[in-house]
């Protein structure tokens, strides 16, 4: 009656492992499984290790015993001055306290250049004198105490260290033995054979990174060079490239992502910011120094808005150096920003479409900020790259040696990397150390920028 | 003068001949009811690109009134459905030829702005998609950006009586500032009707708007439904028959064809009432597919 | 592993299950009617308590249909012509129940008219009448296995001289006059020609069902046998 076929098709059943041959299928599968977590961690440990071992090299370097010599002891100058050095600290000095102490120690041709670098006060002069002053500032080629600030007391007081109490570190012992072998240092230290070729030589352990390295300026002198121009360098540079790079970068990828039809130009478009990202940073240097450090150079030395000097009038400002790096990372800016976008799901464009809203309506409101957690990685990613980036900037145009802190976008600047980069090249061996301690800097730096950028966006995401 | 049984088992099964469509003599199968409906189509195709997705479909929804699209997967009814607020624009190469009217207004005509046609027409869609945002903001954003001139007490009261329509205030009066994601399924989808209507759309259109839910939600979906068409028409997409015809006033089922080219197109089957169409379909193809009897 | 090719699903097998476990009863039922008139013509009483025996089994069949259709609709939920289907089924499952009841209640009167005077006009006329209605019920249940329109529309025609001769049975009986066991017999056997008449009227609902089913729409079967107003053509 039913028209139903019943077919009785192959049993494959005995083509499957049963009873002990399954139980060893089993076991050779979880064995198989079991190396390759094994295999993993190996790798996550290798990664990690190298990781700790960079760190602790770093650290090594930062922080040790040295053997130091003071030209002239800075209770020395206390007492001179007329105070009780057990009170009374070289940092304790006032302003003109320590100008006196500075004029009474160099020369008077150091004491002048010293001066048209820049200024110890507005009203007088120390080691110029009026009429050679107005001269010089009406050349061709004023130098920069025409139009500088007046030098304030931290700076006074570097020079003071740098120049009156000249401490020389004559060697150098890394952390570790630091540590476990101190009294052997001393020893060694205060030993007749090391008196005798360092005579006046004392044992002080030193951490390279202190306050006083944050905030000194660049110096010859490794023991009394700081990094406080490369830091607000840095950050002018990196500003200025968030600045630039940010609302154009997620412009553009919207405009990719929501409005732009697929056609061939657009495609076009596309595939050239995914080269783009992969172009090797010195090529923006030398687009940075062709194009803006030259062509646009009346913009870029400030000279149209009248600001500027003399050392600036090419254009190796901070803002080539933010431009140019803001270049560097708008396609990645760019690709980021468009795979956040591309992670929103449709279904959220449809329902704003769908109440009759625009589409920039509808992207303003609600998928922009749904993408905002993915676009603000991606772009601090970016950020934190460009803070490393050493080549572009050497040849857009940082500084080799500058002491004055950049006033604003139109300053001649130097960057942190730079900076890094310089002292390792030297041969002495306190610039390895103070490298280091720069290093350390910069790590502190990035971890900072990263810690900013999982706070912003949780915050993002919780606030939606 | 006994009879003798004459049946067999066997020859009972096989004289019953198959089942048919109603054999009755009426108007043909694909009637157009009262041409005063608040969306008329008429021999409307829709392409994406060179391939017809649906092919000449002359409908008339009625104002007031649930109406239902039917059919197997391919069928176009999404498609149709789709193009009643011009909301296939967003698909890059989709094209509709024929005219859509919308109270006697093409509404594809160059002159008109999608933008206002989805604000009479609105929709909702199969999966709930709430905003991010608070449930207040979810139903106010849609007001705000098509020019709401109320205060905030005005929008308040818009709000809530959105949500009264959509049988959510209850639930929700007490937690209007929290995310909209932290409903249920269901509440989530009367929420998007909320939505919907806080726009004081004409018409909405559905699109399954009950196939993610579980059964009691879509229980309280089709209540809404049967509630709201006093004040809206509508328009839903269902694959659930039983639903279509729980719900719906009219039911217009489409299938789909292989031409000769092995494109499938669907087209417009049969549309009538739905008691009609669930009992005696005038159409064979129609009664096969809601009698299981297919392919 | 099996592999199994249906032609038909799971409901439509049941469905035809269903089906002719029902039709089954009006061949039953049709069996009965046979039976049943022969019985109390001839007062045979071994055949009458036989009648009365099938009529159980028709009940209890009755019951398992009913189960059987409620099962397949809750489950099934089905639609169109299957829906129509399921509609008739219902009915029918009720008229062949009604139908053997008749035959039972014939039966009965055979059991209770035993031994009585006969009127051999009377007998003549019942005879007669389940001459006519026995092709009824087989025309009703042909018209319906093989979904003839044409040939439920003749039930009504058939159904006017059973009518007719049902009517005419009061006369009979009135003629029979004051003999009283007799009376006894033509008052009994005019109840016999009621069942029978019932019978032919339940035949025709049938017909009617069997209308709906092809057509899906409801008429009434009136005298002429025409069904609807309007055409009344088929496509």
């Amino acid at each position: 009656m039913s028209t139903r076929i019943e077919l009785q098709e192959k049993d494959y059943s005995d083509l499957f492992p049963v009873g002990e041959d399954l139980q060893s299928q089993i076991g050779g599968r979880r064995r198989r499984e079991g190396l390759a977590r094994i295999l993993f961690m190996v790798v996550l440990i290798v990664a990690i290790s190298a990781l700790a071992t960079l760190l602790y090299t770093i650290i090594n370097a930062a922080f040790g015993m040295t053997a130091i010599i003071n030209t002239v002891e800075p209770d020395t100058i206390v007492a001179d001055v007329g105070h009780d050095p057990e009170e009374t600290g070289l940092a304790d000095l006032t302003y003109d306290e320590l100008v006196v102490v500075l004029e009474g120690s160099v020369t008077n041709n150091v004491g002048r250049r010293l001066e048209r670098d820049q200024r110890f006060y507005e009203d007088r002069f120390v080691f110029e004198n009026e009429a050679t002053w107005s001269e010089i500032c009406a050349s061709s080629q004023p130098p920069t105490g025409c139009d500088a600030a007046p030098r304030d007391k931290s700076n006074v007081l570097q020079l003071v260290n740098e120049r009156v109490v000249e401490p020389d570190v004559v060697k150098t012992w890394e952390l570790i033995p630091s540590l476990f072998e101190r009294e052997a240092i001393e020893a060694e230290i205060r030993s007749e054979e090391f008196q005798a070729a360092n005579p006046g030589a004392r044992p002080e352990f030193r951490a390279w990174l202190n306050w006083q390295f944050v905030t000194s300026p660049q110096s010859p002198n490794p023991e009394t060079a700081g990094v406080r121009t490369a830091i607000l360098g840095s950050l002018w540079v990196i500003a200025l490239t968030v600045l630039f790079a940010f609302p154009v970068g997620v412009g553009a990828a919207i405009y990719l992502e929501e409005f732009a039809r697929p056609n061939r130009l657009n495609q076009m478009i596309q595939t050239n910011i995914n080269n783009l990202a992969g172009v090797p940073s010195i090529i923006y240097g030398m687009l940075g120094l062709a194009i803006l450090v030259r062509v646009l150079e009346p913009i870029t030395s400030g000279s149209f808005l009248g600001e500027g000097g003399s050392a600036t009038e090419n254009g190796r400002t901070i803002i080539s150096a933010g431009l140019t790096l803001g270049l560097l990372i708008l396609p990645v800016v760019i690709i980021a920003s468009q795979e956040a976008l591309r992670a929103v799901p449709n279904s959220m464009r449809a329902a704003g479409l769908a109440l009759g809203a625009t589409k920039w309506q509808t992207i303003r409101k609600h998928i922009l900020p749904a993408a905002m957690p993915g676009v603000l990685t991606g772009s601090i990613l970016a950020t934190a790259r460009a803070l490393g980036e050493t080549a572009p900037l050497v040849v857009v145009g940082a500084s080799t040696f500058i002491i004055t802190d950049p006033s604003g976008p139109f300053s001649k600047f130097t960057v942190l990397p730079i900076q890094i980069f310089q002292w390792t090249s030297r041969p002495q061996d306190e610039f390895r150390n103070i490298a280091a301690a720069a290093i350390l800097v910069l790590l502190i730096l990035l971890i900072v920028m990263n810690a900013t950028a999982v706070f912003l966006r949780n915050r993002y995401s919780r606030s939606n | 003068m006994t009879s003798e049984v004459r049946m067999s088992e066997g020859e009972v099964t096989e004289r019953v001949r198959p089942q048919g469509a109603s054999q009755s003599q009426s108007s043909d199968a694909s009637e157009v009811a009262t041409p005063l409906g608040v969306i008329v189509t008429e021999g409307m195709s829709v392409y994406y690109g060179k391939f017809r997705a649906v092919a000449d479909v002359s409908l008339s929804f009625a104002t007031n009134e649930i109406s239902a699209l039917i059919g197997p997967s391919g069928c176009g009814k999404s498609t149709v459905l789709r193009s009643l607020n011009r909301m296939n624009d967003l698909v890059p190469g989709a094209r509709v030829e024929g005219s859509v009217r919308y109270h006697g207004d093409e509404i594809y005509h160059e002159d008109v702005d999608p933008v206002e046609v989805r604000r009479k027409i609105g929709m909702v869609f199969q999966k709930p998609n709430p905003f991010p945002k608070s449930i207040f903001e979810n139903i106010s954003w849609g007001a705000k950006v098509n020019g709401f001139k109320g205060n905030k007490s005005e929008m308040s009261d818009l709000v809530q009586e959105a949500l009264e329509s959509a049988a959510l205030w209850d639930e929700v009066k007490d937690k209007l500032n929290e995310s909209g994601y932290s409903l249920s399924g269901g509440q989530q989808q009367r929420l998007c009707i909320a939505r919907a209507i806080a726009t004081k759309p004409d018409v909405i259109l559905m699109d399954e708007p009950a196939s993610a839910l579980d059964p009691i939600a879509t229980l309280r979906i089709e209540e809404l439904m049967l509630d709201l068409k006093n004040d809206y028409s509508i328009i839903i997409v269902t694959h659930n028959m039983q639903q279509a015809a729980r719900v719906s006033d009219r039911t217009a089922f489409f299938n789909v064809k292989l031409n000769d080219q092995g494109m499938r197109t669907g087209r417009l089957v049969e549309y009538t009432e739905t008691s009609q169409l669930f009992t005696s379909p005038k159409v064979q193809e129609t009664e096969d597919y809601i009698t299981g009897r297919f392919g | 592993m099996t592999a199994r090719h249906d032609s038909q699903s799971h409901f439509h097998t049941e469905l035809a299950e269903l089906e002719r476990r029902v039709l089954g009863m009006v061949n039953q039922a049709e069996k009965m009617i046979g039976m049943a008139v022969e019985a109390v013509t001839t007062d045979q009483i071994e055949l009458a308590r036989e009648v009365v025996d099938l009529h159980d089994e028709i009940h209890a069949t009755h019951f398992e249909v009913h189960r059987a259709w409620t099962e397949l609709v809750v489950r099934n939920q089905p639609l169109g012509s299957d829906m129509r289907t399921m509609t008739v089924l219902l009915q029918l499952n009720a008229t062949f129940e009604r139908m053997g009841a008749q035959c039972a209640n014939i039966a009965k009167i055979t059991l209770a008219n035993h031994g009585l005077p006969r009127v051999e006009s009377i007998v003549e006329k019942v005879i007669e009448m389940g001459d006519l209605v026995r092709p009824m019920v087989r025309s009703s249940i042909d018209s319906y296995i093989r979904r003839d329109l044409d040939e439920a529309r003749l039930l009504p025609a058939m159904d006017e001289p059973l009518d007719r001769l049902n009517a005419n049975m009061y006369r009979e009986v009135v003629a029979v006059g004051g003999h009283r066991e007799m009376l006894e017999w033509a008052t009994k056997m005019m109840m016999v020609s009621r069942a029978l008449e019932r019978i032919g009227d339940q035949a025709v609902d049938f017909g009617e069902q069997t209308a709906f089913l092809i057509t899906g729409e409801r008429a009434q079967f009136d005298e002429a046998g025409l069904s609807e107003a309007g055409s009344g053509d088929d496509g």
